[in-house]
């Protein structure tokens, strides 16, 4: 089973964004934010991680530059799932190594295409 | 100028005051929300399982009533009741064939039966011959009348024996034929009414398979109708999940909006212990008037944002409910027609009772056996006394021709004598002709009796073999019913628990009251600042919008927030694409050493708009 993680400081979309892959058949792993995220790695293999911009601590780009300066993850899909929109922030997201990006709202069945695509 | 409009340090400050009290009560409300849409998050989660459950048990009836890896059992048993009918044909077909060689066995005995009256006259005719070769003797000197009368008397013995003889043949002859007569009858009549009840049967089973078959149907249109309900469940949860996310957006929002009060209130601080120059009077009013709506127009979308949201989860669960309830109403339709015992029960026994039928065929097969056999010996006898009879005939012949030697001047005699030649001559020839017909029907027995035991040996193997398939199609059919009525009745308290959790949810949503408070009171709070400082001292509206208004969009992040704000200006928005919320980017870049987590492959499905691959 693939294994996600979802990083977003907001309980409620976390609980969206597991509800949503979770009935796909992957299995979840929520962090609050960037710091968590980082402490919930404990060397097991994820397949993909979904993070949110703007959170306290760690924000999701600083979180990006990180998960690609680890062996383990270097090459790990990241997506980034945000309310930002702007072209800015966007090209930041792509320079740290960002794999996608997501304004939100999500539409379900969009999500879950992304993830089909960008998982291996 | 109203004098609720002037700037004095004590306005300022009460101006300030609400604004950060406002501001407070805006942080609150967001955070309340959080909680109530949690338990709204857990509830369709519950929902989106239940319904996922539902699926697959419908899922499973509908595997289990077409089947596999056998295939449907119903295809199976209506298969069987065509070979059946097929078998049934044959058999048919083989017993006419019977019934038909019997009939031309009864037609060839009658003609015999007919020679014997014609060969009996002739024997008359003979005795009467001799009576008259007696007469014509006395004529005759002692010696050779007694010579005659001893011959006379050889012939008659002789005749006697044969007349004895072949009625007594002929009397069997009659019985057989009386035998064969009534079989043939009574094959006639059952041939007749085992084809009338064997279609009748067969019509029968073919009806209850029928109605088996319908009733499998129904329940299985139910249960796609009930499918169909899920299917539409799921979607109505997708739709929840897009209004759920809004709780996150609209805490962004009344974020921003919270460093907006905090930059026109450190905008009015330097009213707020003295009082303001002409100029800092002007900018403060033109900044309130500006900020004041900005800040109106974004409270305004993230309050309908909210309302929009429950609206939407209200109906999405509405619409589930509804699914929910026709569900609830099908499922003992389903259960009802699956149940049905009588249904079922005729259906099984259709596939056994055509085999009683026939059974009792091959034991009138047994009897035609036994019947030929004493055919058979009959015959045998029959053909050997009438050879016998033929060379006797011969004998006296041979009799007659010595007397006519010895007689050449009794004309009379002669005569006689002649006359008794030609009626042996005609008694041989009738026996003669007899003989033949009389073998050939014996000749042919062996090869009927042969093909009555194959007739029957292949009748009993097929209905065994047909047997063994009923067996295993009945079992099929069990079991097929026993799966289908776990199914069905673990559906019920499915649907029981999905219609709960949509009633607690619906209950759940109270955010809009809420809203409905706190959106009266801030928009108040904000239009009237508006109404007061849209204007300049002279009262007239600013031509420009305030420079320092501008500043609120870096506190921005979605372009729904620079679209409000450009518009409440007056002005024509920059980002032209209000519609970006939503919008998916996978960033397109060369193979995966420059592109970390890059997708591998181009054959998917297009993406959504809010979708960029890097």
């Amino acid at each position: 089973m693939k294994r996600i993680m979802t990083i977003d400081d907001s309980p409620s979309m976390r609980q969206m964004v597991a509800m949503t892959l979770e009935s796909a058949g992957y299995e979840v792993v929520e962090a609050c934010d960037g710091n968590d995220a980082i402490a919930k790695l404990d060397g097991q293999e994820f397949h993909l991680f979904l993070s949110d911009i703007n959170m306290p601590g760690i924000d999701g780009i600083e979180l990006t530059r990180k998960l690609r300066s680890l062996e383990d993850y270097k090459f790990v899909p990241i997506v980034l799932l945000t309310t930002e929109s702007q072209p800015e922030k966007k090209t930041q997201g792509k320079a740290a190594g960002a794999t996608g990006w997501i304004v939100k709202p999500f539409q379900p069945n969009d999500l879950l295409n992304v993830v089909k695509r960008v998982i291996r | 100028m109203p004098v609720a409009n002037k700037l004095t340090p004590e306005r300022i400050r009460e101006i300030c005051e609400r604004l950060l009290a406002e501001q407070d009560a805006l942080k609150t409300f967001s955070a309340s929300l959080e909680q109530e849409f949690l338990d709204l998050g857990s509830l369709l989660r519950k929902i989106a399982s239940l319904s996922r459950e539902l699926q697959q048990q419908s899922d499973d009836v509908r595997s289990v009533t077409v089947g596999a890896p056998l295939g449907c059992p119903m295809d199976f048993a209506f298969k069987l009741l065509d070979e059946a009918k097929e078998v049934a044909r044959i058999n048919h077909n083989q017993y006419t064939q019977v019934v038909s060689t019997f009939e031309g066995f009864r037609a060839e005995l009658a003609s015999i039966a007919r020679d014997r009256d014609a060969l009996l006259a002739a024997f008359a005719r003979i005795h009467l011959g001799n009576e008259r070769f007696r007469l014509e003797a006395a004529y005759l000197d002692a010696a050779p009348r007694n010579q005659l009368y001893a011959l006379a008397d050889a012939g008659t013995e002789i005749l006697k024996t044969l007349q004895t003889k072949v009625a007594l043949r002929f009397e069997e002859l009659g019985a057989l034929l009386w035998k064969v007569g009534a079989l043939s009858a009574r094959f006639n009549e059952n041939l007749a009414a085992r084809a009338k009840s064997t279609e009748e049967r067969l019509r029968s089973d073919q009806a209850d398979l029928t109605a088996l078959n319908d009733a499998l149907l129904r329940s299985q249109s139910f249960v796609s109708i009930n499918l169909r309900g899920r299917l539409n469940i799921a979607g109505s949860v997708r739709k929840a999940i897009v209004a759920l996310q809004c709780q996150d957006i609209t805490r962004q929002k009344i974020e921003h909006i919270s460093s907006g009060v905090q930059e026109i209130v450190s905008h009015l601080d330097v009213g707020t212990s003295r009082k303001l120059t002409k100029e800092e009077d002007a900018d403060c009013k033109h900044y309130l008037g500006d900020a004041g709506k900005v800040q109106l127009a974004q409270l305004r979308a993230t309050f309908e944002q909210l309302f929009d949201a429950a609206r939407q989860v209200k109906e999405s669960l509405a619409q589930v409910s509804a699914e929910t309830q026709a569900g609830e109403h099908l499922s003992p339709q389903s259960s009802k027609h699956l149940l049905e015992n009588q249904v079922f029960a005729r259906g099984l026994e259709s596939l056994t009772l055509v085999f009683g039928l026939m059974e009792s065929a091959i034991s009138d097969w047994q009897e035609v056996t036994a019947l030929t056999k004493a055919l058979q010996l009959t015959f045998t006898d029959c053909t050997s006394d009438l050879t016998a009879l033929a060379y006797q005939l011969g004998a006296i012949q041979g009799i007659s021709q010595t007397l006519t030697n010895s007689i050449q001047d009794r004309p009379g005699l002669r005569m006689v004598i002649k006359e008794q030649r030609t009626l042996l001559d005609d008694a041989t020839n009738r026996i003669l002709a007899i003989a033949p017909c009389a073998l050939a029907l014996v000749s042919g027995i062996p090869n009927l009796e042969e093909q009555l035991q194959e007739t029957i040996r292949r009748s009993r193997s097929e209905w065994a073999e047909l047997n063994l398939k009923v067996n295993a199609s009945k079992v099929q059919l069990e079991r097929m019913r026993e799966q289908l009525k776990a199914r069905v009745v673990s559906i019920r308290p499915l649907e029981q628990n999905l219609a709960n959790a949509v009633e607690v949810a619906e209950n759940r949503i109270r955010f809009p009251q809420a809203v409905a408070e706190i959106s009266s009171r801030s928009l108040a709070l904000f239009e009237k600042i508006v109404s007061d400082y849209q204007t300049d001292s002279e009262g007239v509206p600013q031509p420009q919008p305030h420079g320092k208004v501008r500043e609120l969009k870096r506190h921005y992040t979605m372009a729904g927030e620079h679209v409000v704000h450009d518009e409440s200006m007056g002005s024509e928005s920059a980002i032209q694409d209000k519609a970006t919320e939503g919008s998916i980017t996978l960033f397109e870049d060369e193979p995966e050493a420059a592109a970390p987590g890059a997708v591998a492959t181009a054959e998917e499905e297009p993406l959504a708009d809010n979708v960029e691959l890097f």
